[in-house]
């Protein structure tokens, strides 16, 4: 039994505790030297040291989730980093631990007098390093000419009917880009959640990551603006790229890789990557984890890439190109791109145009897809599609016509397990193609018949 | 004074013993001697240590040393000195000294030796085994140690202990916890831990087995919810803590059930 000097006691001491802390919270809460390149300039000039990440496990003075021993592991890593910056004559930026990865990324900056490749080869030797890489940049895979408005608007895909069947609703899309514009009109009641993380530029709407969201996600049936093609889907909207002065926006290794991790830890069903640059072992490392844990990844062609740049040609991506230029390279599917109505800052909208809302259509077909696949199927009898059994299809298909295009009906008729929305004809070039070709998606009406009654079967791509 | 009466089992603990870890774990020598070789494992994996390993060391102070949710410091303000060794195989093993107080004003030092190794996974919790042996100097009736296993998230864990002799009261426990953590912000966690001690049963024939509690009180549920701030190379942590009546309380002094507790630590 505590008497009235203890009560006091006690008072005396949680207050003198909450002072403690609140004085400590605000001496912690100081600006951090952690962040990411603030200019395209400075991120070349900076590599990447991935040291190891002790799994979480047990500690003695605790226990408890992040206990004082993993702040002790952290110094441990900095002191290994500071020897390293030390021995190769650079200095420490930021440190961003990647627990997913097993990995701690440090950001070390590189003298003018040194090439970052060369210094990155060096680190990776060390043998306290698990790799060091150079810090590449993205580019957002848009048009940049702003005569692309005035061109005639591109043709849309079937949204009202494909809306009857899906919304894409409860799926979280993960759209990793530039500043969104968070109260645009047609955008704020979609947007779960954002994060920026592009330091030294403070957050706030850009173009490409706004017309990006809305093409994705823009409010329906408001009475203003656009419908996205998943209008019910749910936004985590990550600030990884920057609007550049030169009408271009960028990206960095290190932003796209937090924002990656950001958007595997928030369990997001859909990432769009609307991005292309070179080929990234930190980015792979994470792309390949959130194909793993059946993500969809959605990147934007680069068709001044060989192989589509990257990330559209790592391995289980889905790479979208514009479909108004023709096909593209590798497994890329093609989705409308050109002229593509949408939201831009300033709570407007306006028409844009290039790969990377082609790969946003998709990335609110794959929200629909998910949509269609966690409701209800249809029974067997009634599912049969062009010879595909849907029971056997799994969830991220799309069905692709002969020329690479998606035919976004089909693909949620067979996600849906039936023909709910007209298929028929949907799409005026699968009309036309041969009927052993991949265009049985025209021909897809409701149907009792054997699924081995038409030999045809859609082109199935599996990312 | 709370719990049951302690048993001295120095002698006992003699004639007891077995060989291997349980037996070494009964005995409050064998415990000490595990304590060393945790830090000598510790040491010589210093030693021979490669070069993707990590040591870490770290001084924290805590207004109240509560251990599974009671107080080994009689509420007093207490400090901590922790050494952790990290291989990149996944092993680990560390050392802790802490000041305890058992009693009253009798003052120890808890020496407390650990080793493991977990597992790492990409796509789903990882696993972990390992032990703990905990060393009181000047009152090594409480010597004891553990086993334990269970399962590691990123946000979560889930671990089962046992001991044969917790604490040297003769008494073998299991204790099962679930902890958990949300970062707000990079910096700024709010974590939970939900505790459960129970007596598992007294050897046949002891004196032991008269003084258990009655089985509705052989188990203690502790709980412990609370804010904590990361620096660069520091921590600090502000937590309620409760404890249940029930199971083998330790300390030979009454304490509060529920409090709150204010730490902090700093990393080198």
């Amino acid at each position: 039994m505590i008497g009235a000097a203890g009560a006091v006691r006690e008072a005396l001491r949680v207050a003198a505790l909450g002072v403690l802390l609140a004085v400590g919270f605000a001496a912690a809460a100081a600006p951090s030297a952690a962040e990411a390149p603030a200019s395209a300039a400075d991120a070349r000039q900076q590599v990447l040291v991935l040291l190891n990440l002790p799994p979480r496990h047990f500690r003695p003075d605790g226990n408890y989730a992040g206990s004082y021993a993993d702040a002790a592991g952290r110094a441990a890593r900095r002191r290994v980093a500071a020897q390293l910056a030390r021995e190769h004559g650079l200095t420490i930026a930021s440190d961003w631990p990647m627990p997913l990865l097993g990995l701690d990324c440090f950001v070390l900056n590189v003298p003018a007098n040194q090439a970052p490749a060369q210094v990155a080869k060096s680190l990776s030797q060390d043998a306290r390093v698990s790799w060091a890489q150079t810090m590449n940049l993205y580019r957002a895979q848009a048009h940049d000419d702003p005569l692309f408005a005035l061109q005639p608007a591109a043709q849309p895909w079937r949204l009202a009917e494909l809306h009857q069947v899906a919304t894409g609703r409860r799926v979280r899309v993960a759209v990793i880009d530039s500043g969104i514009e968070r109260d645009h009109p047609d955008l704020a009641r979609q947007i779960e959640s954002a994060q920026n993380f592009v330091a030294g530029r403070a957050p706030r709407g850009e173009l490409h990551g706004t017309a990006v969201a809305g093409i994705v996600a823009a409010q329906a049936d408001n009475g203003i603006g656009i419908a996205g093609v998943a209008p019910q889907a749910r936004l985590i909207a990550l600030r990884a790229c920057w609007q550049d002065a030169a009408d271009a926006t960028l990206c960095s290794s290190l932003s796209l890789a937090l924002a990656l991790q950001t958007a595997i830890e928030h369990q997001a069903q859909i990432i769009n990557l609307s991005l292309a640059g070179p080929p990234d072992r930190l980015l792979g490392t994470l792309l390949d984890l959130a194909v793993g844990r059946g993500i969809v990844v959605v990147a934007a062609v680069d068709r001044g890439a060989a192989d589509g740049g990257f990330p559209a040609a790592h391995r289980g991506i889905v790479a979208v190109a514009d479909e108004d230029a023709g096909p593209a390279a590798g497994a890329a599917v093609l989705a409308p791109g050109r002229d593509v109505p949408t939201t831009v800052p300033a709570a407007r909208w306006a028409v844009v145009s290039g790969a990377s809302y082609a790969a946003a259509h998709v990335s609110g077909l794959y929200a629909l897809l998910h949509e269609a696949r966690d409701g209800p199927r249809a029974a067997p009898s009634q599912t049969a599609i062009a010879g595909a059994s849907p029971v056997d299809v799994p969830v991220h298909e799309l069905v692709r016509l002969a020329d690479g295009r998606i035919d976004a009906c089909a693909s949620l008729a067979v996600a849906v397990g039936s023909c709910r929305c007209a298929c028929v004809a949907a799409n005026p070039a699968s009309a036309t193609m041969p009927v052993n070709a991949s265009a049985s998606a025209s021909t897809m009406a409701p149907t009792t018949a054997p699924a081995t009654a038409t030999p045809p079967v859609p082109a199935i791509l599996r990312p | 004074m709370p719990g049951a009466v302690r048993q001295p089992c120095r002698s006992r603990c003699a004639l007891l013993s077995k060989s291997g870890i349980a037996g070494l774990l009964r005995s409050p020598r064998g415990a000490a001697g595990l304590a060393g070789l945790g830090a000598l494992s510790t040491a010589l994996l210093l030693i021979g240590g490669e070069a993707q390993a990590q040591l870490g060391v770290s001084a924290a102070i805590d207004s109240d040393y509560r251990f599974r949710g009671v107080s080994l410091s009689d509420g007093q303000p207490d400090a901590r000195l922790s050494v952790a060794y990290d291989h990149a195989s996944g092993a680990y093993a560390g050392a802790a000294l802490t000041r305890a107080e058992l009693s009253p004003d009798r003052h120890s030092t808890q020496v407390l030796g650990y080793a493991g190794v977990v597992t790492r996974t990409r796509f789903g919790p990882g696993w972990e085994a390992g032990l703990s042996v905990s060393h009181f100097s000047g009152d090594a009736r409480y010597d004891y140690g553990e086993v334990f296993t269970g399962l590691v998230d990123e946000r979560w864990s889930l671990r089962l202990y046992y001991s044969p002799d917790y604490f040297g009261r003769r008494q073998p426990t299991a204790y099962a916890e679930l902890d958990a953590h949300l970062a707000l912000t990079p910096q700024l966690r709010l974590f939970g831990h939900a505790g459960a001690l129970t007596v598992l049963h007294s050897r046949a024939g002891d004196d032991a087995a008269r003084s258990d509690p009655p089985r509705s009180r052989r188990t203690r549920v502790d709980l412990r919810a609370g804010i904590g701030f990361s620096g660069a190379a520091f921590d600090m942590q502000l937590a309620w803590v409760g404890v249940g009546r029930g199971g083998p309380y330790l300390a030979e002094y009454a304490t509060r059930r529920a409090g709150w507790v204010l730490g902090a630590a700093v990393s080198f």
